[in-house]
């Protein structure tokens, strides 16, 4: 069978076969192949749980960090992206060289007093399907059209809307929501400001607030300059496409009045999990990073930007509503 | 067919979801630009997520131009359901697709959702790529079959752009002699190299170690190489290296460095793979060009890869591949044939044979408009 000159391949699997056999009945311990089939299935029997001691490990890993001076290293690793982002990401994120590597610090900074929440989010990640990745492609719309059927609704938990009211509390004039779905977040904005609405499947008179049917930024693009006291953006903002945010952040600095208030909120914490923002931000179907949200608010003039703890308001990671967490940065067009 | 489209193209730019260094399409996708401006064509990179190193080589897809009028063709990079393929579909120059498989969602779903739901995406968006791509080009026969089967109306099959000769590079000195030297004590050393993914099978690799530990060779070693993709698969294959109590013998070395790569390879005596799903499967050619004997288990594109030049078994239940695995270390006259053979087939694998298969079928797409 092994002659050089000649060798069947077929014989030697054969041959092979044979000698297993052989092997099984004579020297292997009674069900020792099957015990080893039944070790794995019970390791892998639920990778949900897997990938919650992943989760665990990580969230371990970044607290012994955080001991250890966590905020230069997570500002360390923030200038490393932003050199990267500037070598790879072309328009979008080559605004990012307009943004101090201090400014980044500082959102590293505050990144890292999170970081325990941050890994916390890593817990979900395999449970939960990416809806964002599915409501991002022309392609995927032909199966589960994103606006298709019922508009969408809450995609923030009460902590953030908390959050967001409290940015826009000092506001004057009309606050917009871009995007609004059914007008979860418009109510409430509507009890403190005159607020309005857009969304590409706005329902009719499903709210008593004016919702316009709209795209987010068609929406925008239509507003005179200086005339919006806050912005609020959500849902487009997990779905944008390349160099669409640098549009959208444009659009924003131009249409915010001084002293006007925008807030975007992320609706997918798998941004968040990941360390590189420019991987976050260009893998298929993941909502921006907020740091690149930071360094794009920047870029177009705004300031006093913040970044919410996406944990606030939930217990053990999980929602109690089950409203989806994600992130919501703020920021302010100077002036008053 | 307009006038227009029968004037040759000036650029013919590609478009790939994703690019990293150490990865057998991205690799691919660069060297068939350098195929692209070998023919005279002005040609760029375009992605939506491009990795670190590559700067400067590959352009945001954002970037990418619009020129109509025939003066500008794509190459769609296809492997996984993207954003950039509906860019692709939604570009006014025609197009062609290089397809390097796209793994079946029900091997990945249980542990990877998301990632279940972009390769059913990918499927989609291959058989939309259909209705206009002039030609699909599969890197292997089995690609090609399912693009026909998708409805391409002329496909073509240019092999993996992979330039073997990198290994002849020199392999990393400090791993090399700190493998030799558990060689010297005794043992054999298994190899598989792979990212962690469920439909890669480490489990299968491992069970099939421990029981040719069991029944053959105590003191062998397994390596398993790669990049640990999906984290709880990693983590469930790491505890059952545990479990079965293989820690001493089993390193899971993650994703390694070219030099480091070709040192495991060296010291290797098989390369056992017992994946569920090849599109191509580089790592059999990369251990045939190192003269490294093959056990396969012969699924999707395993046996066209192989050929003669492997034993591919029909089952990989844990006790045949640890005997395939032990017949081809130990039977002499089997093994040099095989490394002669394994050495051939990989021959046939040359880069410039590959880059004339591209140009030979992008020339026929041309020429077809």
């Amino acid at each position: 069978v092994t002659d050089e000159t000649s060798v069947d391949l077929d014989r030697v699997v054969d041959d092979i076969g044979r000698e297993a056999e052989r092997v099984r009945a004579e020297e292997l311990p009674a069900a020792f192949e099957a015990d080893l089939a039944a070790r794995f299935a019970e390791i892998a029997a639920d990778p949900g749980a897997l990938a919650r001691d992943v989760a665990a490990a990580a969230s371990s890993h970044a607290s012994a960090a955080f001991g250890r001076g966590a905020n230069e290293r997570l500002a360390r690793l923030a200038r490393r992206a932003i050199k990267r982002a500037r070598r790879t990401a072309g328009p979008v994120l080559r605004s990012a060289e307009r943004v101090s590597v201090d400014r980044a610090g500082r959102v590293a900074e505050a990144f890292a007093t999170k970081g325990e929440v941050v890994a916390d989010r890593a817990r979900r990640l395999t449970t939960r399907r990416s809806s964002v990745w599915v409501r991002l492609s022309p392609s995927a719309r032909t199966v589960a059209p994103p606006f298709g059927g019922p508009s969408p609704g809450a995609v923030a938990d009460e902590a953030t809307i908390a959050w967001v009211l409290e940015r826009l509390e000092s506001v004057s004039g009309t606050v917009a929501h871009v995007e609004c779905g059914d007008g979860w977040l418009l109510r409430r904005l509507a009890d403190h400001h005159d607020a309005t609405g857009a969304d590409p499947a706005a329902p009719s008179g499903a709210v008593g607030t004016p919702i316009e049917r709209a795209g987010g930024l068609e929406w925008l693009g239509r507003q005179p300059n200086g005339s919006l006291g806050g912005i609020v953006c959500s849902q487009m903002t997990d779905r944008l496409r390349p160099g669409s945010a640098r549009a959208l952040c444009q659009v924003i600095a131009k249409r915010l009045a001084p002293g006007g208030v925008v807030v975007v909120l992320g609706t997918s914490p798998e941004s968040l999990l990941l360390e590189d923002p420019v991987a976050a931000d260009l893998r298929p179907g993941r909502s921006f990073h907020p740091v690149t949200w930071c360094h794009l608010l920047a870029r177009y003039g705004l300031e006093a930007i913040t970044v919410r703890d996406p944990a606030a308001g939930h217990t053990g990671g999980l929602p109690t509503s089950g409203v989806p967490a994600g992130y919501a940065v703020a920021a302010k067009r100077p002036g008053t | 067919v307009s006038a227009a489209r029968r004037v040759r193209p000036v650029r013919f730019d590609q478009v790939i979801p994703s690019i990293v260094e150490r990865d057998a399409v991205s690799h691919h996708t660069l060297e068939a630009q350098r195929v692209l401006r070998s023919m005279g064509f002005v040609s760029d990179v375009f992605a939506l997520n491009v990795g670190p190193g590559l700067a400067g080589r590959v352009r945001p897809i954002a970037e990418l131009p619009r020129e109509a009028g025939g003066g500008q063709w794509l190459c769609y990079q296809a492997s996984i359901g993207s954003p950039a393929a509906d860019v692709v579909m939604s570009h006014p120059a025609p197009r062609i697709v290089n397809y390097h498989n796209i793994t079946p969602s029900d091997l990945v779903d249980r542990w990877m959702p998301y990632l279940g739901e972009e390769v059913r995406l990918g499927r989609r968006q291959l058989d939309q790529l259909a209705e206009t791509a002039e030609i699909g080009i599969g890197v292997s026969r089995y690609n090609a079959a399912e693009l026909n089967a998708a409805g391409y109306r002329r496909t073509a099959v240019a092999a993996l752009m992979a330039d073997l000769a990198n290994f002849d590079r020199s392999a990393d000195p400090r791993l090399r002699s700190e493998l030799a030297e558990a060689k010297v004590a005794g043992g054999s050393d298994w190899l598989f190299v792979g990212q962690m993914l469920p439909h890669k099978s480490h489990q299968d690799v491992v069970a099939a170690f421990a029981v040719y530990l069991k029944a053959f060779d105590p003191a062998a070693r397994l390596h398993l190489i790669g990049r640990p993709s999906c984290p709880p698969y990693a983590l469930a294959i790491e505890r059952y290296v545990d479990a079965l109590g293989l820690g001493a013998s089993v390193r899971i070395a993650g994703s390694v460095s070219p030099a480091e790569l070709s040192a495991y390879y060296q010291a290797a005596d098989v390369l056992v793979c017992c994946s569920e799903h090849e599109g191509f499967c580089a790592p059999l050619l990369e251990a045939m060009h190192h003269g490294v004997p093959v056990v396969a288990y012969g699924v999707a594109a395993v046996p066209e890869t192989v050929l003669d030049a492997g034993v591919v078994l029909r089952s990989k239940e844990p006790i045949l591949v640890a005997a395939a695995a032990h017949r081809v270390i130990k039977d002499a006259a089997l093994r040099e044939v095989l490394v002669d053979r394994g050495r051939a087939r990989a021959g046939t694998f040359t880069i410039d044979a590959a880059r004339r298969q591209f140009a030979d079928a992008v020339e026929e797409a041309l020429a077809a408009s």
